[in-house]
């Protein structure tokens, strides 16, 4: 047992060392290397991957200029149209009985939405040039 | 990516300009995360609109009892995920040529403490990640990167948690041979 231990391949050690954490290691592989220093150059290789991987996260990538004006205005646009529904839904909630007036009061609930939803929507344009005119 | 308590609790009442500012402060890093993951600037740009729309309603669900920045990461990867699957379904993949990597710069406004090699490296990092087969690099991205959980990774996939062992064993391993003489200098 002892001398298979010792005599343990490098190509099998090796087998490991994409997992990383030494901890999972077999014992066998961990003896391996202590008597080997080609595998311990090649463990300090995956290390060094390892940290290069973890560290890249904190390079961001430059995103292109007009990006950040788009996602605001789209943002802005989706948030409107939002802001239009949940208000027309409310109306709607608050009509009740009779029938006769539920369509009448309905129809002007939604005629309403609509109104407010073209002044949200003006004054999103609005706001986002003033947006759009500070990110460039 | 760094982004103060008080602005996320303000996002999380509708707070526009606070939004505005979130914006701001992340976009980068979600931009950076989704073209690691999709392979190319245009459904970069298409990813990131998208969780930043896909945060305006889901931003409540932030509960604080994990890092923002993570969360962030979680639904973006999960946004590009999406869109990579679409775009395979219809056969296509979208890439950028590894060589290319070197075309975009790095963001000016990264982390301070990020050194001047470590730009230079990021480069040849990035170049190698995206020449890795989309499977691979998926879950070497999610996972060593940005440091997503196993668990997470395998949901997002609709792959086993298992698989997705194997797959970043795999990476590794082709990471590490296509780095070699880099990596053995130290
Ligand atoms: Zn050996």
């Amino acid at each position: 047992m002892r001398e298979q231990t010792e005599a343990m391949e490098c190509a099998e050690a090796r087998d490991h060392f994409p997992a990383f954490d030494q901890q999972t290691f077999p014992t066998q592989v961990l003896e391996h290397l202590k008597a080997c220093a080609d595998c311990r150059a090649e463990l300090a290789e995956y290390r060094a991957l390892e940290a290069r991987l973890a560290g890249l996260a904190a390079v961001d990538i430059q995103p292109p200029a007009w990006l950040f004006g788009v996602i605001t205005e789209k943002v802005a646009e989706t948030a409107r149209r939002r802001a239009a529904i949940y208000q027309a839904r409310k109306q709607l909630e608050n009509v009740t009985t009779p029938i006769g007036e539920h369509r009448v009061a309905a129809g002007s609930a939604l005629g309403l939405a609509v109104l407010a939803g073209a002044v949200l929507f003006g004054r999103s344009r609005r706001h986002q040039r003033v947006g759009g005119v500070r990110a460039a | 990516m760094d982004v103060p308590d008080s602005i996320i609790k303000a996002c999380q009442e509708g707070d526009q300009a606070a939004f505005e500012e979130l914006i701001r402060l992340t976009h980068a890093s979600v931009y950076s995360l989704s073209l690691r993951i999709v392979g190319n600037p245009e459904d970069a740009a298409e990813v990131t609109q998208d969780v930043f729309i896909k945060l305006l309603r889901v931003i409540r669900q932030f509960r604080g009892d994990a890092k923002f920045s993570t969360w962030l990461y979680r639904v973006t990867s999960n946004v590009a995920i999406t869109l990579l699957r679409r775009r395979s379904r219809r056969k296509i993949e979208v890439r950028m040529e590894p060589e290319d990597w070197s075309l975009l710069p790095a963001a000016e406004s990264s982390d301070p403490a990020v050194t001047a090699e470590q730009r230079s490296l990021r480069v040849r990092l990035d170049a190698a990640i995206a020449s890795l087969p989309m499977d691979y690099r998926t879950v070497v991205v999610m996972k060593d990167v940005y440091g997503l959980g196993f668990d997470e990774i395998a949901e997002q996939l609709h792959i086993q948690e298992g698989t997705a062992r194997v797959r970043l064993h795999r990476a590794r391993q082709k990471l590490k041979n296509m780095l070699h003489d880099e990596l053995a200098v130290g």
